[in-house]
């Protein structure tokens, strides 16, 4: 009993290791996965949804994407794994592994949480870490080990693209799969030929498939890519639409290796209805053998699905058969598959093959999240053709490219395709600031359309904003009309700028704790608040805004003082009117009606050869007008932001070289003078008159 | 019938039944494994358009292995070698020992040729057209590499082939290889590869 044990355990391992030469080679693998990546929309996924700059061209853990995915498709033959890389489209997903069930069947394996490792879950799993993970390393760890897990996923449809694993026929030695590898490496115009598209329309699987109903075996609609069930057997024109599974297709319309016309055959394990003695016609074709042209006679797919090309050379003994009507049941005229018939078959398989490993890479990313507004009041639409049902949450990176939670940030929604989610607000993270204020990354994980525990990642910009609310310090009233700017203090750019409101309030966008305000148009001399009540002339002495300056609505209230400049005037004493006014050419004539026709006139013309302001702190001198000015310019122009801060405090003197004439006389209705004037004085004087700050 | 009876006749008929079937199906005049030392191995690189040689081309000759267990193989590396063409964009691979001591089941040599701003043999060249196994042996091919656009055409010209389809250790092995895609990479504005 024994030695029957130890022969029949001998059998098994040579059985189960006697399949691995069945599957595409590994560097067949490789190349069919990378140009899969090629034509599948990751690259501008990574780039415009995924934060990663660089698209298909980072370099991740040493490797580039493409390697990554490339080495997912060569290393899931690794070991015995490829004894779960067989589906037989025709029999029950439980049973249509390698001879029912020495392998798991392909789409089964491909969703096997437990002993795959690299299951479609897994992959989704992995994805998360790569959108979470609080460290750099470890998403990008992450991602790596995304991209081979998605190389190992696409390697499973490829190999439904190999008559042989759809066919039950664990083979050895030369076979499809060698010639099409032997081809990639000594005749790269015909392999790339076969890459550019098959004869045979269409080679691009039906977006339906996303919509089948699942199998509870194997839920994730990628099965679909393999096996739509709609093949049954006896229904091979089906296999000619788009949508059928690369399986179905492959199991109809080829042969392997040892399932040449096995319609007949009575073991269920090698029985399929077809390609079968119907579906063919025979014809000669020219063949190179050793050098010379000869005649070879093949059997020509004709019905039952696709058509037009060799799918077996006709047996030797096949006069012979049918000359004496021999029994095909005992008799094996024994039709093989010749080079010409495997590049006939690989000029259609290997385009599906690409094709539908395209599908996957896309319908993986598929998921897209759109966002909008700012944090006082943002929102989100589901841009996917599937509803989303789950948690949304967002993520920020801190200056050490850590990446956390936002506090307070997760949502749990059900969204029909094109639902949005509007008026969300959040506390733009301020411990640990972020590293990039505004750029986040909303994480999707729950229910997309048949897909229980779908992952969406998406980049997005949530512009920080807050609320300036300037009031006027001496009476609490709205300052209306007030240009304020949110500057960056590191850069010095100007982040945003807004008149305030009705209500004195300007949105603004903003920086967290990189931004000062800059009051510009309040008071006739720039000012950047510094907090409270108080301002400075320059942008160091602003206040950096914090997260924790705003209140509950973002809003940061300023009372600003209206400032004044006040200095002390003369009134001359005859005509009893100011003695000097700040004027180049100026007059004033005023005429008091006595009662008795008698008018009580007075006039005074003004001049001024020059004003300047000198501020004591520092003795910067503002000319304010001289003679030939046409005005004169108020003081305040030589005021700085920190004078809003001294209020009754003297910041500089005028210094006044100014003249004047005041003369007074009485005069009748008509003008005429009644006697001398009662003043006539000159004046012309150089004084020094201290400036004081004062509020409105 | 018992069932490890069963196992047994189940094994034993498929391994009857795959010998035949593999029998003479080796494309006529392919010689899948080195039955000999083929190198070195010649040839020479220039500008398709210009026709002017290529100097400073790098070559890359990788060799797969088959190793083979009852009715299972196994593909693997078995060694890789890498040499610049000169200034007439001529190159010679001296590989005799890597084939001398190769074991039984040797494919024959892959090669890469790759020049930055140029397309690559075997992805993205002119000629030579058709089958092409076996032509740097004996005196040798001219290979007509196309000089490539845009950035957009040169970046994803570099998906087509990645350093560590050649080697796990790209920067030991091929570092002229990796010279040169990084050469590249840099020209059009990516980040450079960098040794582990």
């Amino acid at each position: 009993m024994r030695q029957h044990m130890a022969l029949a355990m001998f059998c098994v391992v040579s059985l189960l290791v006697s399949t691995s030469a069945t599957a595409y080679e590994v560097r067949t693998h490789e190349e069919l996965t990378r140009t899969a990546g090629k034509r599948s929309t990751l690259d501008e996924i990574l780039r415009a949804r995924v934060g990663v700059s660089n698209g298909l061209d980072a370099i991740i853990r040493g490797q580039g994407l493409t390697e990554w995915l490339a080495q997912g498709g060569r290393r899931e033959d690794d070991f015995i794994r490829f004894l779960n890389h067989f589906h037989d489209s025709l029999a029950d997903w439980s049973s249509a592994g390698l001879l029912g069930s020495v392998g798991q069947s392909s789409i089964l394996w491909g969703q096997n949480t437990t002993l795959s490792g690299w299951s479609w879950q897994d992959v989704r799993n992995t994805y998360v870490d790569a959108l979470t993970r609080p460290t750099r390393s470890d998403r990008e760890t992450s991602l790596a080990k995304a991209f081979e897990g998605l190389g190992r996923q696409v390697h499973l449809v490829q190999d439904a693209a190999s008559p042989s694993h759809t066919r039950n026929d664990p083979h050895a030695l030369f076979n499809y799969e060698s010639l099409v590898e032997q081809v990639r490496r000594q005749d790269q115009n015909t392999f790339a030929s076969w890459l550019a598209g098959s004869p045979d329309t269409p080679e691009v699987p039906d977006p339906g498939w996303q919509m089948l109903d699942s199998n509870p075996l194997a839920p994730v609609a990628t099965a679909r890519l393999i096996d739509t069930d709609r093949y049954l057997g006896g229904n091979p024109a089906v296999t000619t639409g788009a949508l059928i599974g690369l399986a179905e297709y492959t199991n109809a319309n080829f042969f392997s290796e040892d399932r040449i016309f096995t319609e007949n055959e009575v073991d269920p394990l090698k029985r399929f209805p077809y390609p079968n003695r119907s579906s063919v016609t025979e014809r000669d074709f020219d063949v190179r053998v050793g050098g010379a042209t000869v005649q070879r006679r093949y059997f020509v797919k004709s019905t039952d699905g696709v058509t037009g090309y060799r799918l077996a050379t006709v047996g030797l003994l096949r006069d012979y058969h049918q000359r004496f009507n021999l029994d095909w049941t005992r008799f094996r005229e024994s039709p093989a598959l010749d080079e010409a018939v495997y590049r006939d078959n690989a000029e259609r398989l290997v385009p599906r093959a690409v094709a539908y490993s395209t599908a996957l890479l896309d319908y993986f990313f598929r998921g897209l999240v759109i966002a909008s507004g700012s944090d006082l009041s943002f929102g989100f639409v589901n841009g996917s053709d599937e509803a989303m049902d789950g948690t949304f949450t967002l993520y920020y990176d801190d200056g050490s490219d850590v990446r956390r939670p936002v506090p307070g940030a997760t949502w749990t929604r059900a969204l029909a395709p094109a639902g949005a989610v509007e008026d969300l607000s959040l506390s733009a993270p301020s411990s640990p600031l972020p590293k990039e204020p505004g750029k986040y990354m909303l994480v999707f994980r729950g229910v997309l359309g048949s897909e229980r525990d779908a992952v969406v990642g998406r980049q997005v910009f949530i512009e920080p904003m807050m609320v300036a609310r300037l009031i006027k310090r001496s009476d609490g009233t709205p300052y209306r009309g007030a240009a304020v700017q949110a500057i960056d203090v590191q850069s010095g750019e100007v982040v945003a700028s807004g008149l305030t409101d009705q209500d004195g309030r300007a949105r603004l966008a903003w920086k967290p704790g990189r931004t000062v305000l800059f009051i510009r148009s309040v008071n006739p001399f720039p000012m950047y608040w510094a907090g409270a009540s108080s301002f400075s002339s320059s942008i160091e002495g602003g206040r950096v805004v914090q997260t924790t300056d705003l209140d509950a609505q973002r809003q940061v209230t300023i009372p600003i003082p209206l400032i004044l400049a006040s200095w002390p005037e003369r009134i001359e004493p005859c005509t009893e009117v100011q003695l000097f006014v700040h004027q180049p050419r100026g007059s004033f004539q005023q005429s008091v009606p006595l009662g008795d026709g008698r008018l009580d006139f007075v006039s005074v013309t003004y001049g001024v050869n020059l004003i300047t302001f000198i501020r004591d702190d520092n003795g910067q001198e503002t000319t304010l007008c001289g003679d030939t000015s046409p005005g004169c310019v108020d003081p305040r122009a030589g005021f700085v932001g920190e004078d809003a801060n001294r209020v009754g405090q003297v910041v500089g003197r005028l210094v006044r070289d100014m003249r004047a004439t005041h003369v007074r006389q009485i005069v009748d209705e008509a003008g005429g003078a009644i006697g001398p004037p009662t003043c006539n004085t000159d004046y012309s004087e150089v004084e020094v008159i201290p400036v004081t700050v004062a509020e409105e | 019938m018992i069932p490890w009876l069963r196992l047994v006749a189940l094994c034993g008929g498929l391994v009857t039944a795959g010998a035949p079937a593999a029998w003479s199906q080796d494309p006529q005049g392919w010689d899948r494994y080195l039955d000999r030392p083929r190198g070195p191995y010649r040839g020479q690189v220039i500008d398709a358009e210009t026709n002017a040689p290529l100097a400073g081309a790098v070559v890359v000759a990788l060799w797969w292995r088959n190793r083979v267990y009852p009715f299972h193989s196994v593909a693997e590396h078995y060694a890789v070698r890498e040499t610049v063409t000169d200034a007439e964009g001529r190159f010679l691979l001296d590989a005799k020992d890597v084939e001398e001591g190769a074991p039984r089941r040797t494919y024959h040599p892959e090669f890469l040729i790759f020049q930055p701003g140029y397309g690559s043999y075997p992805r993205k060249y002119v000629s030579p057209k058709g089958f092409t196994g076996g032509i740097f042996e004996g005196p040798g091919a001219i290979v007509e590499l196309p000089r490539l656009g845009d950035r957009e055409e040169r970046r994803k010209h570099l998906w087509l082939f990645g350093p560590h389809s050649y080697s796990d250790k790209p920067f030991r092995d091929l570092p002229e290889l990796m010279r040169r895609i990084n050469t590249e990479r840099i020209a059009i504005g990516l980040e450079p590869y960098s040794p582990e």
